[in-house]
């Protein structure tokens, strides 16, 4: 399974419905972007990140977290660029 | 200059966005204040410049360091985003303590800046104490102004 894949993957074990707006970056052989999840909505920054690569770490080889580049984590709310409560 | 070509590629910027709110993060973890605000409003400039000019790769790269000014050249869903609550709290906060000046400021440098403009008189603890918890609060209102302008890069509708 390509990393992009084994990283949703593990995300949507965690917290179920999650779109996928990662990108493959050939020139480092990284993956990263941003992901969005119901799961994110009204939740801080650093709950976001912490729960994000908390799932990441459990759930890939070192070498393949290697290949992890900055991921965001956005509620559906941040695409759609709708009013919402953002809680620090 | 194949610099200024570079800086111009809006996927680049949005990556670099990315990238310098993780080191925001990792400079504020370190105490490492002026250059932890600078990296937090510096992902906020990359993402709105990453956002305008792929919507407009033509435009004049006139608005400088001007987050104001990047803002008027993005979309108006992430425009009207960012001006209405909650998220405007953190774009008012972010424009009024960031500038493409504080990377030529040490602590003190900013400490002083700070205090200068009674910044931190509300808050408590000491000076040391106050400047930190400013600046947290700078940052997080970085993260959440970030998030939209990600949001509006991989949207469909911005």
């Amino acid at each position: 399974m390509e990393l992009q894949e084994c990283v949703m993957a593990a995300l949507r074990e965690r917290f179920g419905e999650v779109t996928d707006y990662l990108d493959w970056v050939p020139e480092t052989q990284r993956v990263l972007g941003a992901v969005a999840s119901p799961s994110f909505h009204r939740k801080s920054h650093k709950w976001r990140q912490d729960r994000l690569w908390e799932t990441l770490e459990a759930s890939l080889s070192p070498e393949q977290l290697e290949h992890l580049g900055p991921i965001a984590a956005l509620a559906p709310i941040d695409v759609e660029l709708g009013a919402e409560v953002f809680v620090r | 200059m194949a610099d200024q070509a570079l800086s111009r590629d809006p996927q680049m910027l949005y990556r670099a966005s990315l990238e310098h709110m993780v080191a925001a993060d990792v400079l504020l973890e370190a105490d490492l204040l002026p250059l932890a605000l600078y990296a937090a409003g510096l992902s906020v400039e990359c993402i709105l410049q990453a956002v305008a000019l792929r919507r407009d790769p033509h435009m004049e790269h006139d608005a400088r360091h001007d987050l104001d000014l990047w803002l008027r050249k993005c979309p108006m869903k992430l425009q009207n985003a960012l001006k209405s609550p909650p998220v405007r709290e953190d774009w008012n906060e972010l424009r009024a303590f960031w500038s493409n000046s504080i990377r030529y400021l040490s602590h003190e440098g900013l400490l002083s800046a700070m205090r200068k403009r009674e910044a931190m008189r509300r808050l408590r603890g000491d000076e040391k104490a106050r400047l930190k918890t400013l600046i947290h609060r700078v940052v997080a209102s970085a993260h959440a102004v970030h998030l939209k302008g990600v949001g509006a890069w991989n949207s469909k509708n911005a």
